[in-house]
């Protein structure tokens, strides 16, 4: 699993990244003691840093410095003071990208999984995600179910990607909308159900019948 | 300096001159002098005087057409004490004093105030800073935690959000040129996390997108690009009529200039 190590001045905040991290299938490394940090970091070995600029005492970009000189592990610059200043420095200090709080979740969470892609092989990424026998094959835009293998549009497939990995809960369709926006699909209400009616369809096609189910002013349910 | 308002100013020194003429030419009559000889006395001191009166006028007019020339071209009128040449004839020395030290209350003053405006700039810029912070927070509470509660107080904290970019746009506004960095950047990237930014409302307001040719590089200076992009969503979404809204974004690449058209 990778590794992401958080540096953040701000408890709440820190609490809640990694949360938010782990929910997205990261391992958290916390730190909270700035002394040593450099030092800290090293140690861990993780894959990835997201690096506060504003630590009381120190310098993010003096840290950055000091890693830098012994590791090339992506950092992540976080701050909330957005100015150009700052996004120059941090550029020519040698991080690898620079966000402002308050974090965009969806962004952030693209732009770690970009950096680490880059960085890392391409083993780590999983293009595939399995439920009850059917897979989802995002490269290919196909499902696939015992042999029988049907093309779905970029926008079921993400919807349908997304049913996948809320199994066995109700989703409110406004979760799934708010799924879709986020990734550039911008679905309305209506649209959500022709979206799950082709949907439907298809998954007749390759002889599934009944996966999803409709609850009746709540959502949907796989 | 206007010729007859001039002359009009120095009524009193013609009337003397003329008075003065009176008495000379009565005493030269009464001392039985031939009155071509009078004449040419009067004449005489006629033409001095006009001379003297001329050569005044446009001595000091061409004085103070120099001064005006200055102060046209100063930026910070009230520096002119500072900038022209200090006088070197008597009178206008007064009056140069007298502006000396009413330039030097201004300067003083302006300064004042400049530097009372910096140091709330310099707090309005610390104030966001800090309060991101809790905005931060609260915007990771209410993702971890989804539920239909969160969500409206997370479209409320992202509406906190925009008016705290608000002010600090404001605040920084005289100064946008210290704080532009361009780069090549995705337009798409930027048009992607303002609409996501504001997902929760325009699926409320039923509000359709069409994106036409926006996955293309630009040279900009993001963080800019990003803020007013969100204002004008933002003033689109109040603004817009009952029926159907559609948001339209294009953009028109010409050859070095970049065109983005909403």
């Amino acid at each position: 699993m990778l590794k992401i190590i958080i540096v953040e001045d701000d408890k709440e905040i820190r609490d809640e990244l990694k949360i938010l991290l782990q929910n997205n299938g990261y391992e958290v490394i916390v730190i909270s003691e700035f002394e040593n940090v450099v030092q800290n970091i090293l140690d861990e070995q993780a894959h990835l840093v997201l690096l506060d600029v504003n630590l009381p005492g120190k310098s993010g970009y003096e840290i950055c410095n000091k890693i830098r000189a012994k590791s090339k592990i992506p950092i992540i610059f976080v701050t909330s003071r957005n100015n150009s200043m700052d996004e120059l420095n941090g550029i020519m200090i040698g991080g690898d990208d620079y966000i402002e709080k308050p974090y965009n979740v969806p962004i952030l969470l693209a732009r770690i999984q970009n950096l680490l892609n880059r960085v890392y092989s391409k083993d780590e990424i999983n293009s595939k995600v399995e439920y009850k026998g059917i897979i989802i094959d995002s490269l290919k835009s196909t499902i696939k179910f015992q042999n029988k293998e049907i093309e779905l549009t970029k926008t079921e497939i993400k919807t349908l990607y997304y049913l996948f990995t809320n199994s066995e809960k109700i989703i409110p369709r406004a979760d799934i909308i708010n799924f879709l926006w986020d990734n550039e699909v911008y679905a309305d209400d209506n649209s959500l159900s022709v979206i799950i009616t082709r949907i439907r369809e298809k998954l007749k096609e390759i002889g599934i019948d009944n996966l999803i189910e409709t609850k009746r002013g709540q959502g949907y349910k796989i | 300096m206007n010729f007859i308002k001039y002359i009009k100013d120095k009524i009193n020194y013609i009337l003397i001159f003329i008075i003065y003429c009176m008495i000379i030419i009565s005493y030269l009559y009464a001392m039985k002098i031939n009155k071509n000889a009078i004449i040419i006395i009067i004449s005489i001191s006629f033409i001095f005087f006009i001379i003297a009166f001329l050569i005044t006028y446009f001595k000091k007019n061409y004085y103070i057409k120099n001064i005006e020339k200055i102060i046209d071209n100063l930026d910070e009128k009230y520096l002119i004490s500072e900038i022209m040449e200090k006088p070197r004839r008597e009178e206008n020395l007064a009056y140069y004093r007298i502006l000396q030290r009413a330039n030097k209350s201004m300067i003083e003053n302006v300064n004042k105030v400049r530097t009372s405006q910096k140091d709330y700039k310099e707090y309005i810029e610390s104030w966001v800073h800090e309060i991101k912070i809790p905005i931060t927070s609260a915007k990771l509470l209410c993702e971890n935690n989804k539920s239909e509660i969160t969500n409206k107080i997370d479209e409320e904290i992202e509406e906190i959000n925009n008016f705290v970019e608000q002010a600090l746009f404001y605040a920084r506004l005289e100064k946008v040129s210290n704080d532009f960095m361009i780069r090549k950047i995705n337009l798409g990237e930027v048009i992607k996390n303002v609409l996501s930014r504001n997902k929760k409302i325009m699926i409320q307001n039923n509000m359709k997108v069409e994106l036409n040719n926006v996955d293309v590089m630009a040279y900009t200076d993001e963080k800019w690009l990003e803020f007013i992009l969100n204002q004008i969503i933002i003033n689109s979404i109040k603004y817009k009529k009952e029926l159907g809204a559609e948001i339209f974004i294009r953009s028109k690449g010409k050859c070095r200039k970049h065109k983005f058209i909403y």
